[in-house]
């Protein structure tokens, strides 16, 4: 027993103890002041904000922004400070956003030329003209540079100011789909700076967009506020709150109880909120599909008969049923209904795991004792890699699995983490996630299925992780993208989807509708649909075009 | 080493800044959190043994003993996770999470009204220990001649209380504070990620998960500091107190 | 945490618990020795929690892979007891195997605390000297830094498996043991039959045989069970944070990280379930091993 005081003490002995009771209490005493006086005065637990309240937003994002830099972060929240020669409009159509009007090319699609909009002035002041325009292309595609979105501007050989309000694109080879690249939000040329390292543009924009930032409180908020110089005049929606809250129960849980107006939520815990408390769920469509990638260096995936066996015993509609609440469409290519007329509806699979069985059954996969089927002694048996912290992946992941097992196909699971992912992609499924840039048919879907692309490369483990390589896939893939003519170029793709039928590279299940949760939209005219990219936050949902709303 | 003493801490790749820089913003929030917490669990812990040890073995103490008991098997988050749910969610009477409401600026109010379910949730998780050793503290302290002789004086039972009662208890409450140091930042880990409170606990949590080693090792020496010179303190304090406190025993 | 309130869980220079009771009741006496109500009521609890964890995984053939989402979260009734959760798997059985998943990895992580308090504990009693004043300098160490912040940092590096749990448990927990295993092994050697047995030629190693390894093993039984509890609390803490066990795999953490997610849509019995399991489970474990210490004299 250690040593402690002794319990007993002289009654008149009342010195330090007393002394040290009464501050230990003055102290609480102080500590419960603080407290109570922020109790009693911030009132209620309804949210305390401005008396304009209507023309503040105040949302709920799903991760602190690591970057504000265009050349690094394309199309999200850099939207609001940035504009790009080309814009998203309603329902996903492009239009002329620096550019007086859509660019224009030459014969064979390899000089584009684009005219500016005149009298447009950056947040600093300076004005906006060509040379900010070339100073941005030319970084976003220099190494040294380091921007992640390099390899989508390959294409490009040359940005050159003709004079002041024209530009002139030199391609190196014919590229139909270039408006969509050049959404590319850009900076004022001096504040590019030398690399995404070191640049200034990480936390300080300096861009032609609708808000700029006011505050951005580390680890809490961020708050932008509208500009009056704006060229698309000034936003009515004069301040936004936008709230980092990374826990998706908490984030719903901060709509419920009013603190926010709008957040990004799964479909189950959107459907949850819905009707409660003023709130609505807003859907927006997307290409953003999911799939599970096949890689071929597994034995058994050498063999179409075995991925389009997977792909008919794959249940995709009970998956939108229940992991995604309805809120998507069934696809089995990574093309998806936002792709208009290249969308081929008719190129999909039927769930009929009776003719998964007799497809295996024929390429020699026969059940073994466990029930797993096997051939030569070698197991159909891999394993399924998903974002551990994404739930919607590992929902996917857990229904894909369970609907193998019912044709004897053995899959194991394995949450990981981004490195791992990268590291494993060689030898094993994952669920992949796309739909970067939707406005193009050739941005969607290039990357995911040409042979350029086949070879594991660590640094670019995303693209084609099936190592995917189909002749013909490829020529309709590059006579698609050489294409002037619309109709023809629709019609390549469509094709192109009957070829995917017959040799899939992947098993795709379906493009999400992105989930939003939003209260107050009705005191507000202006809110419509849009397509989405992969890229889904309170940048987008209902709020994607928040600075052309008018009060009603 | 030596970068680290002159405050190069290093790079942290996750929020682009110098780790001094987001360590510095953020613990002074979790000093914050957990200083309130544990004042809470102290001063709640002290009335709770008193009113347990008043009568020793009668209904409220057992009741007591077995309601701590039951609550130091649940988890800090589940605690947080119910609090919220519960006091947030269900009444409505107190904010989800997050520093201020959405933009407001930082005002002791708004601060204090989203500080009280998190401080609530680290005295929660602390309460049963503080208190069930302190309940031994008090009964002896209750039954000493010091203290009879009072009563048989007629002394009224609240300056019995106040007088020899108390003081007895403030030394091994600061010496129990002191030793729960090290749960107390634990706890506030949870309490913060659970709350959204932009303390160097959430820090720590999002350095690890977005394997951000540099930030990670300096959040970690950090709060280790704080909980080792926290102990510190308290022990020397409960020296300075009582002179007859056996510094080698604690 | 948990078993803080039982007394060997803390180092022994800090106040030691003991939880106040009134007279203490008892259910009878078997052999000559009392049995507390409450030790009785604990130890019975344990063994069910011990039966459901490794039985009904085993006789109730329910396919957990089988997901429905369709159907998702039933409450509790007839055909499903604990309810089902958002995927419409069955609580019972998933909470059955989630359970018994925790239990496996805290008991390695409480083996692997205790292997490794041994091995640094007898080479500071046998090595003595500089290795013995390293040894404690190390146990000092890695008692000042706090378990989950310790346990963050390993996960952080080791990624989330069923070996991250067991080493994180592992690697914060193995001082109480090194310290336990050194004290007595030091208290052996001053002992006189210690000097006597040397004398007449017994090696040391001999002595160590027969007369510490008895007594050791059952003090180190004892520490291995106080450890359980806390081991579970990490694996659940640590799974709930995204760092542990992955969150396809039952597990009471990834549980009762389901169940928060499923409160908002008002599924109260998936949070439910997993929480009272690992509240019980704590409280029987510690109830069981309640008023034994660590350092009994054999």
């Amino acid at each position: 027993m250690p040593h402690r005081p002794a319990p007993s003490r002289a009654v008149a002995d009342a010195g330090p103890s007393a002394s040290t009771t009464r501050a230990v209490g003055a102290a609480s005493a102080v500590a419960l002041a603080v407290v109570l006086a922020g109790c009693s005065t911030a009132g209620p637990a309804t949210p305390a904000r401005a008396s304009d309240a209507s023309s503040t937003l105040a949302l709920a994002e799903s991760a602190e922004y690591t970057t504000l830099n265009p050349l690094e972060q394309p199309l999200g929240i850099t939207g609001k400070m940035y504009d790009g020669l080309v814009r998203v409009g309603a329902d996903g159509v492009l239009e002329p956003g620096l550019a007086s009007a859509m660019p224009s090319p030459d014969a064979d699609l390899t000089t584009w030329r684009v005219t500016l909009r005149e009298d447009v002035t950056f947040s600093d002041g300076s004005v906006f003209d060509a040379q900010d325009v070339v100073a941005a292309y030319t970084a976003v595609r220099d190494p040294g540079y380091g921007s992640p979105l390099a390899a989508d501007y390959a294409m490009v050989e040359s940005v050159t100011a003709q004079d002041p309000t024209t530009v002139v694109f030199e391609l190196s080879y014919p590229y139909a789909g270039l408006a969509a690249r050049l959404t590319l939000g850009v900076p004022a040329a001096e504040a590019l700076g030398t690399s995404v390292a070191d640049s200034s543009l990480v936390s300080q924009p300096v861009g032609t967009g609708p808000y700029d930032v006011a505050e951005w409180r580390r680890g809490d908020s961020l708050t932008l506020e509208a500009r009056d110089d704006w060229w698309g005049g000034t936003a009515q929606v004069t301040t936004i709150h936008l709230v980092f809250v990374p826990d998706e129960t908490a984030r719903a849980q901060r709509v419920r109880s009013g603190e926010v107006d709008g957040a990004q939520l799964s479909p189950l815990t959107a459907g949850s909120l819905d009707g409660t408390g003023g709130i609505e769920v807003v859907t927006n469509p997307s290409a953003d599909f999911r799939a599970i990638s096949l890689p071929t260096t597994l034995p058994f995936f050498a063999d179409s008969r075995v991925r389009v066996a997977l792909n008919l015993a794959t249940d995709r509609d009970a998956m939108v049923e229940g992991v995604l609440q309805g809120n998507g469409v069934a696809v089995s290519t990574p093309f998806t209904p936002a792709q208009g007329d290249a969308f081929a509806p008719d190129a999909a699979f039927e769930h009929d795991p009776d003719a998964a069985a007799a497809l295996l059954d024929d390429a020699g996969w026969r059940p073994g004792p466990d029930g797993v089927r096997a051939k030569d002694g070698v197991p159909l048996a891999f394993d399924l890699m998903y974002f551990a912290d994404d739930t919607l992946r590992r929902d996917v992941a857990q229904a894909f699995a369970s609907d193998m097992s019912q044709i004897g196909v053995d899959v194991r699971l394995e949450g990981v983490d981004r490195p791992q992912a990268v590291t494993g992609m060689r030898d094993k499924a994952f669920v992949l996630g796309g739909g970067d840039m939707p406005y193009d048919p050739d941005a969607q879907v290039y990357r995911v299925l040409h042979s350029a692309f086949a070879a594991y490369d660590p640094d670019d483990a995303y693209s084609n992780p099936s190592m995917y390589a189909d002749r013909e896939v490829d020529a309709l893939l590059d006579d698609a993208r050489r294409e002037q003519d619309t109709g023809a170029r629709d019609r390549l793709y469509r094709e192109l989807q009957d070829r995917l039928v017959a040799d899939p590279p992947m098993v795709t299940v379906f493009a999400l509708e992105h989930t939003y949760v939003a209260r107050g939209l009705d005191a507000w005219d202006g809110i419509v649909p849009v397509v989405e990219p992969h890229e889904h936050g309170v940048a987008w949902g209902p709020w994607w075009n928040v600075q052309e709303w008018t009060a009603r | 080493m030596s970068g680290a003493l002159g405050g190069d801490l290093g790079w942290s790749t996750t929020t682009r800044t110098d780790v001094g820089v987001v360590v510095a913003a953020r613990l002074p929030w979790t000093l914050l959190l957990m200083v309130l917490g544990l004042a809470l669990a102290a001063c709640a812990g002290v009335v709770l043994a008193l009113v347990s040890s008043l009568r020793p073995g009668g209904l409220v103490a057992r009741v007591l003993t077995g309601s701590l008991w039951v609550l130091s098997a649940v988890p800090s988050f589940l605690v947080a996770t119910t609090l919220m749910a519960v006091l947030s969610l269900g009444l409505g009477w107190l904010p989800a999470g997050g520093l201020t409401n959405p933009g407001a600026s930082l005002t002791a109010g708004q601060v204090g009204r989203h500080l009280v379910l998190p401080v609530v949730a680290v005295a929660l998780s602390q309460l049963p220990w503080i208190t069930l050793h302190l309940h031994r503290a008090t009964t002896a302290q209750l039954r000493t001649t010091a203290t009879e002789a009072a009563r048989l004086r007629g002394v009224p039972e609240g300056r019995v209380l106040a007088r020899h009662v108390l003081p007895g208890a403030a030394v091994p409450t600061l010496a129990i504070a002191g030793a729960r140091l090290p749960e107390v930042v634990a706890g506030s880990v949870l309490v913060e990620q659970v709350f959204g409170w932009p303390g160097l606990g959430q820090g720590l949590v999002e350095a690890a998960l977005a394997q951000d080693f540099a930030l990670l090792a300096s959040a970690t020496v950090l709060l280790t500091t704080v909980a080792v010179l926290g102990g510190l303190l308290a022990d020397l304090a409960l020296v300075r107190i009582d002179p007859r406190t056996d510094p080698d025993a604690l | 945490m948990p078993s803080d309130l039982l007394p060997a869980a803390r180092p022994a220079s800090r106040p030691t618990a003991a939880a106040p009771r009134g007279p203490t009741r008892v259910l009878g006496v078997v052999r000559g020795r009392t049995l507390p109500l409450g030790r009785v009521v604990a130890v019975g609890g344990l063994v069910l929690l011990v039966l459901y964890a490794v039985l009904v995984p085993v006789l109730v053939p329910v396919d957990l892979d089988h997901v429905d989402y369709v159907t998702g979260p039933t409450p509790p009734s007839l055909a499903h007891p604990f309810g089902t959760d958002l995927a419409g798997r069955d609580l019972l059985v998933r909470g059955a195997h989630g359970l018994r998943v925790s239990l496996v990895a805290a008991l390695a992580g409480a083996a692997g605390a205790v292997v490794l308090g041994c091995l640094v504990g007898a080479t500071c009693a046998l090595a003595g000297g500089r290795a013995d004043r390293w040894g404690m300098r190390l146990v000092d160490g890695v008692n000042a830094v706090p378990h989950l912040l310790l346990g963050i940092v390993v996960a952080a590096a080791l990624r989330g498996s069923l070996l991250t749990i067991v080493l994180v448990v592992a690697a914060t927990h193995w001082t109480q043991t090194a310290r336990l295993v050194r004290a007595e092994l030091l208290a052996l050697g001053s002992r006189d039959f210690y000097r006597a047995a040397v004398s007449l030629g017994l090696t040391r190693r001999q002595v160590l045989r027969h007369h510490a390894a008895p007594r050791l093993a059952a003090q180190l039984a004892v520490a291995l069970g106080l450890l359980v509890p806390h081991a579970v609390w990490h694996e659940s803490t640590l799974t709930f944070l995204g760092l542990g066990l992955p969150p396809h795999q039952p597990s009471l953490g990834a549980l009762l990280d389901l169940g928060q997610q499923a409160l908002l849509s008002g599924a109260w019995w998936t949070l439910a379930a997993p929480a009272g399991l690992l509240v019980a489970v704590t409280l029987c474990l510690a109830g069981s091993l309640a008023g034994r210490t660590g350092d009994r004299r054999g």
